[in-house]
């Protein structure tokens, strides 16, 4: 234990394992926040709620911050509504843009007029992806009958034409082809808003004039307008309109916890394995040995490719078998070899001759001398573990319900992610990833570096 | 021997009676926990013939000044500084590659501690033997294994195990391997770093018989580092006795040992157990200090049974009955 | 007889299997081979010899370390047999080492090292009280300060010191000490040396001294007993057998050993050529015949030596003296 602290207290004398400890120590603190801030049952709706939930978000959209980087300034979704915003919507929707006003006029004993005026500021210098309108009525029997027209800034106005509504209708505006030759074969995301020359489209106020006639007293009707915009978020999203943010920020801790758990149970089972072995000698290593030389040409990936495709592809069963495949794995060899001569050591023989049992030989006076060689060791496992496991995800036999890193790469190129241009789809769980792999190389290598002398000593 | 001093006739004789002079010999290693005065200001002269026995305890600096002379220096350095004169040639401007070439192994070769569990176990041990002049002189393998054949026989070792492996042989047969490794070349001075420590009374008796029988037949001068005085008294002629870094003693042999000087010698002395004769044993209560910031004054004075006020400034090393130094001011 | 005899050892053999492979043994070390002698209560014992001549596997076999071949060994009239409970036993005895920083875990603290042989056998009451008595008997004072120290915090000299404690800490009747004092400085040989005759002194204890280094055997036992090739040559009175070796291989023993003097260096030692023998096929008959300037041959080549009486209490295995 000493040891251990003045190798960790020796730490400082490194600048790299300084920065390793600073990532290891921000993964960590991310970890946390994620827990707290996104709760487990919460984080799994919003991964696996369905399109419902990402209703407000573009599909494939860019990270947001690459606005910092472009001169061009590409738009951010812009919802205006006269629903209040369902309570799932992710902050960055900023209903600010846009003003859903409402005005009704009651035209009969039974029917209503009602104008909804979805007014927005358009200041971008691209065009959204998309653009859809989500109408909600209330009716008994008598569908409302709705107008729709859009004006543009510079005061032309557009028919989207009419249509009955039904309790919850959705008009992709984007997908209208009636409206897309009327707008000259341009899709109506570019048409509605491009200007009468140039490629830019007209930045200034647009506004969606949905005009209803209702046919009931208590029929009501709500709109929201949602201009899909090409970034989203800090991480983008992916082709289920998903924030990829919820995946890389829960990717975080159940990477770290999967790679610790995982070294926790080898490194310390390898050596009390080992210890075992060295200790008993005769069959009882010689068993250890051979299931260890088995063990280490058995080829790890294709066993989990086969239990996940046949058993089970639960993050527990997958730590349970990566656990037991790496216990008799190279790491017996290692130990083996030091405690050869830590058993020949004066020390045990005198533990032996004031009558230690061998249990207490082996957990008092062989391990001990062991750990501190282990901590390097178990630090450089994490990420190797982590790797694994996203490597798994990668070939989809990642945990089905949580989000993880490897699950983020697994859609991406399941998608053609690099293909279409979604680079950030890539990016972000890999750079997270070889942060991860980074910053605990870094702290391994040191610890290393300042262990090692020891072993000599041994 | 013979056969190698025709090869090289012409460095063999004309030369001063000091074969070795160091003078201000410092140096220093870094370390985490600061820099260590290993060798601190060592000044000694070697005559050709002669054999100077450093003797100090664990942790003096004895292997210290051996790697300092040679030259062998680890990489946390920290100042090394002095004069070495071989012959009256200064070996400190040369170039480490001259050095390699002109010094170590053909002038000064070195039986390092434990270097016979050193050696190679995958190569015969006729090719280590021979290895040196390989390399140095660059004598073809035949040549250079009849060579061997001559130095291991010197040494008591018979031919038929140059064909061997390391550990084939005994601990004993290794050492006097090693020692043919160190004569191979015919160096003038050989320098021996506790070269009896790990073996048996015996093995040890044959060994020191036959440096002996080297340094009588062949003129070699030797430089002998030990903790052990009894041994040491087989070859040395002349003693020098280190503390802390520094020689406190550099005397006759035949003086030393029935009547060393500095108090630190007559302590360490008195602590030798007898075979021979009855005699109470002393022991030196404390410890030698740290090498790194050694106390100022006289480095024995904390555990010296008569040191007084002067001792709190260094002392110098004092010429005491002609040929005797010591570096304690009860003799000034 | 049996009156005052704390050890008893008969007729000890301890052979090692050599093994090659899974294919079964190729022979036997016959580290320790046909030792008999006794241990008398407070008495010190030194047994000499080189490397390879089995003390080393003798000090482990009568601390129960090994079972032994053939032969037994006694403690108090008991017998030890090699598989049951010894644990009666390891309380009686301690075990001093060679290398000190090496028989010292050097992740555990001084109390820790002191208390583990307690803990395990069970000593409860006082447990802090006798260790600190023991540290004030090896002279690790004052006591607060050596507690809570690691090893590599202590000089050679006091590990050593500290190893002694804890083979005095289950107050034993008997310590085997195994080359105490060969890697420590001359300086601090000679207070190790008087800190265990003391301790010896004062507890009454017996001790087997185990040492290559005849010279410091004076100041340390009563008796010597000799080994060469697993086997006690010469059993003696300690002053008995350094004025009058009467086995070859003590007299050249004794002639290798030098004192500091400085006429050593002008006369060669008159030491027997060549190397121990092999424990594996040891020579016939007398096992130094093949080094031994007085061989006499068809005798010592033949017949192993049967224990002879030159003297009153001075035993040698020499054909020399039938």
């Amino acid at each position: 234990m000493r040891a251990i602290q003045s190798g960790l207290r020796e730490l400082r004398q490194y600048p790299s394992a300084l920065v390793g400890v600073g990532i290891i120590v921000f993964l960590i603190c991310l970890s946390l926040y994620t827990v707290i801030a996104i709760p487990y049952g919460e984080a799994i709706t919003l991964w696996r709620g369905g399109e419902d939930i990402w209703q407000e978000s573009p599909r494939n959209a860019q990270p947001g911050w690459i606005n910092l980087f472009s001169a061009k300034k590409l738009p951010e979704t812009i919802v205006v509504s006269t629903l209040r915003p369902s309570p799932l919507s992710p902050s960055s929707v900023a209903p600010g843009e846009g003003l859903g006003g409402r005005a009704s006029k009651t035209l009969s004993p039974d029917g209503k007029a009602v104008t909804i005026s979805l007014a927005l500021d358009y200041r971008y210098d691209d065009f959204p992806s998309e653009i859809t309108l989500f109408l909600e009525a209330k009716f008994a029997e008598v569908l409302p009958y709705v107008t729709l027209r859009w004006r543009t800034p510079d005061g032309r106005g557009i028919s989207l034409g009419e249509r009955k509504v039904k309790a919850s209708e959705r008009y992709n505006i984007s997908q209208d082809t009636h409206l897309e030759r009327r707008l000259g074969g341009k899709p109506p995301e570019i048409g509605l808003l491009a200007a009468s020359q140039g490629e830019a489209p007209l930045q200034g106020r647009y506004e969606l004039q949905v005009e209803g006639t209702l046919f009931e007293p208590q029929s009501d009707l709500d709109a929201k307008l949602v201009i899909y915009g090409t970034v989203h978020g800090f991480a983008g999203t992916d082709h289920k309109r998903r924030d990829l943010m919820i995946a890389l920020l829960w990717g975080t801790p159940i990477a770290l916890a999967f790679g610790f758990i995982v070294a926790v149970g080898t490194s310390f089972t390898t050596l009390i394995i080992a210890a075992i072995g060295t200790w008993y000698g005769r069959w009882i290593d010689a068993f250890i040995q051979r299931i260890t030389e088995v063990n280490i040409i058995l080829p790890t990936l294709p066993i989990l490719i086969m239990i996940g495709t046949f058993y089970s592809r639960s993050i527990w069963v997958m730590m349970i078998v990566i656990t037991a495949l790496s216990i008799f794995g190279a790491g017996i060899k290692v130990y083996r070899a030091i405690f050869l001569q830590v058993k020949e050591s004066p020390y045990i023989e005198a533990a032996r001759a004031y009558g230690a049992s061998n249990l207490r030989v082996i957990v008092r006076y062989m391990v001990p001398r062991v750990i501190p060689v282990l901590v390097p060791g178990f630090v450089t496992l994490i990420p190797g573990l982590v790797f694994l496991e996203a490597s798994l995800a990668v070939l989809g036999l990642g945990d089905p319900v949580l989000p993880t890193w490897g699950k983020v790469l697994n859609d991406a190129s399941a998608n053609g992610a690099l293909y279409k241009g979604y680079y950030y789809w890539v990016l972000g769980p890999s750079v997270l990833l070889m942060l991860t792999g980074l910053g605990f190389a870094l702290v391994g290598f040191a610890l290393d570096r300042i262990f090692n002398p020891r072993l000599r000593g041994l | 021997m013979k056969k190698l001093e025709s090869q090289k006739p012409e460095i063999r004789r004309q030369k001063s009676e000091t074969l070795l002079r160091v003078e201000n010999l410092k140096l220093y290693f870094r370390t985490t926990q600061g820099i260590v005065q290993a060798v601190d200001d060592i000044s000694f002269d070697l005559e050709r013939n002669q054999a100077l026995a450093i003797l100090g305890e664990s942790g003096c600096g004895k292997t210290s000044l051996a790697r300092a002379v040679l030259r062998l220096l680890p990489r946390n350095v920290h100042s090394y500084s002095g004069r070495v004169r071989l012959d009256d040639v200064d070996l400190m401007p040369l170039s480490e590659e001259r050095f390699r070439k002109e010094v170590r192994w053909t002038k000064i070769s070195l039986v390092a501690q434990a270097a016979m569990n050193s050696l190679n176990p995958v190569l015969k041990v006729g090719d280590q033997v021979a290895e040196p002049l390989i390399v140095h002189y660059g004598v073809d393998k035949h040549n250079a294994w009849a060579r061997a054949q001559e130095v291991v026989q010197l040494v008591g070792v018979p031919v038929d195990f140059l064909q061997r492996y390391a550990f084939e042989l005994s601990g004993g047969m290794r050492q006097r391997v090693v020692i043919a490794m160190s004569l191979v070349t015919n160096p003038d001075l050989i320098i021996l770093d506790e070269p009896t420590s790990a073996l048996d009374v015996l093995t040890q008796a044959n060994i020191m018989n036959t440096l002996k029988r080297i340094k009588q037949e062949f003129q070699k001068s030797f430089f002998l580092i030990t903790h052990d005085i009894a041994t040491s008294s087989e070859v040395a002629d002349r003693v020098a006795i280190m503390y802390a870094g520094q020689l406190v003693e550099l005397s006759d042999a035949a003086q030393f040992y029935p009547d060393p000087l500095h108090p630190y010698s007559q302590k360490l002395m008195a602590s030798v157990p007898r075979l021979r004769e009855e005699r109470k044993l002393e022991f030196i209560p404390g410890r030698p200090p740290s090498l790194i910031n050694p106390p100022s004054g006289c480095r024995f004075a904390p555990r010296c049974p008569v040191r007084f006020s002067q001792c709190d400034t260094e002392p110098p090393l004092i010429e005491v009955q002609g040929r005797r130094l010591v570096k304690c001011w009860l003799y000034r | 007889m049996s009156k005052g005899i704390l050890l008893s050892v008969k007729d000890l053999r301890m052979h090692f299997e050599l093994r090659r492979g899974a294919f079964g043994r190729t022979g036997f070390v016959r580290a320790v081979d046909g030792l008999s002698f006794d241990l008398r209560q407070g008495e010190a014992v030194a047994f000499v010899g080189e490397s390879g001549c089995g003390k080393s596997t003798l000090a482990k076999t009568i601390l129960g370390l090994y079972h032994p071949t053939e032969g037994e060994v006694l403690f108090e009239g008991q017998r030890l047999n090699g598989a049951g409970d010894l644990r009666w036993y390891r309380a009686q005895i301690g075990y001093v080492q060679q290398d000190p920083y090496g028989a010292l875990p050097p992740f555990m603290s001084v109390h820790r090292i002191l208390a583990e042989p307690l803990v395990i056998n069970g000593v409860k009451q006082g447990k802090d009280q006798r260790i600190d008595e023991a540290l004030e008997e090896v002279k690790l004072t004052p006591v607060e300060d050596f507690l809570s120290k690691f090893p590599h915090q202590l000089s050679g000299g006091q590990q050593q010191r500290l190893v002694i404690a804890r083979a005095m800490i289950l107050k034993p009747k008997f310590i085997v000490a195994d080359e105490p004092v060969s890697m420590l400085d001359a300086s601090v040989r000679v207070e190790i040396l008087e800190l265990l005759r003391g301790l010896q002194r004062s507890h009454n204890l017996a001790i087997i001294y185990i040492t290559h280094d005849l010279s410091t055997v004076r100041y340390f036992a009563e008796r010597i007993f000799v080994m060469y090739a697993g086997k006690i040559i010469e059993k003696a009175g300690v002053s008995e057998l350094l004025q009058n070796p009467a086995h070859p291989y003590t007299k050249a023993l004794l002639a290798a050993i030098p004192d500091p003097d400085p006429a050593n260096a002008t006369t060669f030692k008159k030491v027997p050529a060549g190397e121990p023998p092999s424990l594996i096929t040891p020579p016939s008959g007398c096992r130094f015949h093949p080094r031994c300037p007085a061989f006499m041959k068809g005798l010592c080549d033949r017949e192993t030596p049967p224990e002879f009486e030159p003297k009153s209490g001075h035993l040698v295995e020499c054909w020399l003296y039938r």
